[in-house]
């Protein structure tokens, strides 16, 4: 790793070695020799010091480990920081680390300099061709995705006058994701329960082929391929097959994070009611699929999760929950339900979080024309409600 | 223990400096000043004192005038320290002690070091000139100050660190030894040096004058083409008068580099003073982009970029950027933020409305300037180059006028 790096010198060490420099012209004048060794000495001693300062740090490597660990809040974690020199020794630097605010140090007196994250600061000495390891121990405290954001050494020189700043200069790759907590969704049961046992398999046109229940009579409409020969020739009269009717079941969660030209200030609470969602659906074997309006550099322009369910998926989702912040860039809702009805897997239940404009409200018109039933997923008070969306069909266009 | 050892390291390096001084004073009488005296009076009474605050808190003030006082004023009463002197010494302790009791955070020995360079430089040369006996006691003391500042620096960091304690004491005390071994040889190889470098002098005098000779070759002919043939010189080598006293020459020119070497040293601080105040601007635009936040730019960046602006091409927005330049020179200048008309309304110019529609067409529409349009906007800024001299000079009869009352 490569470091930043700025020298701060004691400003007047070039003020006392240009009186060093008259010294050495007086010595050679007066002709002492006390005089030329005092002169001379201070010169090597800023020549050295100057050295060390523009030295130091260049060969202190720092382990830049690629660790995503995960946690629930509250949970303990640490802070591996693994740190090699191989250059000119480091007596009593200052090495300071400033990370996101989403972990918390275990230490009460924490400062937070900058407004979203804390500054830790520890003394730091390392010997030529030495490597230490430091852990900073953490509690992860709130939803999102905590990480180094920045490390810095103040060196002090070995000589005493001036001072190196090395800054890390790539991202440190460590990250700790804290997953969102849940909050209690009322209507969760009651719509999914009921709806799935209803609707999945007799009314679906499609059917499993690899999944054949039985046989049936011959009707004129049945296609040849259809015509189970063996079982028609045990019969002596022609029979179907029948396969299972399936249905897909999935779901979509649209979330709306934006609200206006600014961040929901619902967020926490619509992501609580979604991950609440998402254990749910985890339990019950559902599959679903996830959108969020926060812009991206994928093909599909925000954060899109395509359908899954179980354990792996269930984890996608959290990561992907935590990793929702305030200080993402916004897509706006509508082209996200657009995108969403051109080109991905449209499920038959559609679950739209967050605020609705009239705009919006005509998309997912369009998309339950499409067949897909709307649910909304609303925030009262603590707690979050699911509730089916009724969209009356205006004849007039809604101006 | 630490906060003593502390404010006996600052008080150490305080008392060095002050002894410097004392010898810049004792130079003139030709003695050796009472630095012995001092260092133990001065060392056991702040090392004393230091215990006392650290033991008795605000009661340790008390106690000082108590306890120690007396004993410094009774043992410079044995050594024959005037009474005035033992009180004002014993006052500079307790001053000493408590200002740097109550700050013990990390002070800069550098400036102490600066200080004590320029006084040792002065008292040095002084010496030299007026054959001080005791100079290199002087400069003992100075390499002393040096090695102390070293040594405390590094002390200081060592002493906080649990591991390794032996590697960084013998690595530091590598360098240092290196660094001295280093200094000593030049001391040894002084008459060589010396040698060198008046070779080198000699060198560049011997090439200096037969550069001038025929210089003075031609200047001679001149003067002797101008008839002063007949003149002689006045002087004789051989006046048979008998020896008289002269001046011996050297003296003068000693006196002369003297004098030289101390305007040169004087000249040095000055510069340093100047470009310490020119360097703290700056750094404060530096340590700006040290302390992570971004995106600020400080003042003198944006002068610097103002500085550097080119004159746009159009013809008529070169004009008004001249005219802009040439006002700020009289210190009527734009403000950054102020329309042209804003502008012109402040400092009393008397545009026509013409001219700032024909700017603003240039500057913010996309038309262009037709020639006639051009020989306004010239004839009307030649007219306001008038008026602003005008203005300006009856500002400053203004301000003539108010200094007196």
């Amino acid at each position: 790793m490569s470091w930043k790096k700025y020298s701060v010198e004691d400003r007047k060490i070039p003020g006392i070695s240009g009186f060093a420099i008259i010294l050495i012209i007086v010595s050679l004048y007066i002709q002492s020799k006390l005089v030329l060794f005092l002169a001379v000495f201070f010169l090597i001693v800023a020549f050295c010091n100057q050295h060390y300062l523009k030295r130091a740090g260049e060969k202190l490597y720092f382990e830049n480990l690629n660790v995503k660990n995960h946690f629930f809040i509250g949970d303990k974690g640490e802070w591996f920081l693994t740190f090699r020199n191989e250059g000119f020794p480091i007596l009593k630097a200052e090495l300071k680390i400033y990370f996101d605010y989403f972990v918390s140090p275990n230490e009460e007196q924490q400062e937070t300099s900058l407004s979203s994250m804390y500054e830790m600061s520890f003394p730091f000495s390392l010997f030529t061709n030495q490597a230490k390891q430091i852990k900073i121990p953490f509690t992860a405290k709130q939803r999102g995705i905590a990480r180094i954001r920045s490390i810095e050494f103040r060196v002090p020189s070995l000589l005493g006058f001036g001072e190196t700043i090395l800054e890390s200069k790539y991202f440190v790759k460590q990250q700790a994701v804290v997953y969102p907590l849940p909050i209690p969704v009322k209507g969760i049961k009651e719509q999914i329960s009921v709806l799935q046992g209803i609707h999945v398999v007799p009314v679906s046109v499609y059917e499993d082929l690899l999944g054949p229940v039985g046989t049936r009579d011959y009707v004129p409409s049945d296609s040849f391929n259809r015509i189970h020969w063996k079982a028609s020739a045990r019969k002596q009269e022609l029979q179907t097959k029948v396969y299972e009717r399936i249905a897909e079941k999935g779901w979509n969660i649209a979330l709306n994070v934006s609200d206006g030209h600014s961040i929901t200030g619902n967020l926490e609470k619509l992501i609580s009611s979604i991950t609440e969602f998402a254990y749910y659906a985890f339990h019950k074997q559902i599959p679903y699929s996830l959108c969020i309006n926060v812009r991206t550099a994928a093909s599909t322009p925000f954060l899109y999760l395509p359908i899954g369910e179980g354990k792996e998926h269930l984890q996608k989702v959290l990561e992907t929950l935590a990793s929702v912040s305030t200080q993402n860039t916004s897509l706006p809702y509508d082209y996200m339900l657009s995108f969403y009805s051109r080109h991905l897997t449209a499920q038959p239940y559609f679950i739209h979080a967050g605020i609705k404009t009239d705009d919006t409200k005509r998309m997912l018109l369009g998309i339950s024309k499409k067949g897909a039933k709307l649910f909304e997923l609303k925030i009262e008070q603590e707690f979050g409600l699911l509730s089916e969306m009724v969209i009356h069909q205006e004849r007039r266009m809604l101006l | 223990m630490n906060r003593v050892a502390a404010v006996t390291y600052q008080f150490i390096l305080e008392l060095i400096l002050g002894m410097l001084f004392l010898f810049l004073i004792y130079i003139n009488k030709n003695e050796f000043p009472p630095i012995l005296l001092l260092t133990v009076l001065c060392i056991s009474s702040i090392i004393l004192f230091s215990f006392l605050l650290a033991k008795f808190r605000n009661n340790g003030k008390w106690l000082y005038f108590v306890t120690i006082l007396p004993l410094i004023l009774l043992i410079g009463f044995q050594t024959g320290l005037p009474l005035y002197g033992g009180l004002g010494l014993g006052f500079l302790i307790y001053w000493r002690g408590i200002s740097l009791f109550d700050d013990v955070s990390e002070r800069s020995e550098a400036i102490l070091l600066l200080l004590s360079f320029i006084i040792g430089l002065v008292a040095i040369i002084y010496s030299a000139m007026s054959k001080y006996p005791f100079q290199s006691e002087m400069i003992l003391l100075l390499i002393t100050q040096l090695v102390i500042v070293l040594l405390g620096g590094f002390l200081r960091k060592w002493n906080s660190i649990q591991t390794d304690k032996a590697k960084f004491a013998v690595y530091f005390l590598k360098v240092i030894a290196a660094v001295l071994a280093i200094g000593v040889i030049p001391a040894f190889l002084l008459k060589y040096i010396q040698m060198i470098l008046f070779a080198i002098l000699h060198f560049f005098v011997i090439l200096l004058s037969t550069v001038s000779a025929p210089l003075f070759g031609f200047l001679e002919y001149l003067l002797r083409l101008n008839g002063n043939e007949g003149r002689k010189t006045t002087i004789n080598a051989d006046t048979g008068l008998p020896d008289e006293y002269q001046p011996p020459a050297y003296e003068k020119t000693e006196t002369t580099l003297y004098i030289l070497l101390i305007v040169a040293a004087v000249a040095f601080i000055i510069f340093l003073y100047k470009k310490k105040f020119t360097k703290q601007d700056f750094s404060v635009v530096n340590s700006a982009v040290v302390s992570v936040s971004e995106g600020a730019y400080g003042s003198t960046q944006s002068n610097l970029f103002r500085r550097r602006m080119k004159p746009p091409e159009d013809i008529i927005r070169r004009e008004i950027f001249e005219l802009e330049k040439y006002a700020s020179k009289l210190k009527l200048g734009r403000l950054p933020f102020e329309t042209l008309e804003e502008w012109w309304q402040r400092i009393g110019l008397s545009g026509s409305s013409e001219s700032i529609a024909i700017y603003e067409k240039v500057r913010y529409g996309e038309g262009r300037s037709s020639i006639e349009e051009q020989t306004i906007m010239k004839t009307e800024i030649h007219q306001f180059k008038q008026q602003l001299k005008e203005i300006y000079k009856s500002l400053k009869d203004k301000k003539k006028k108010s200094k007196p009352n």
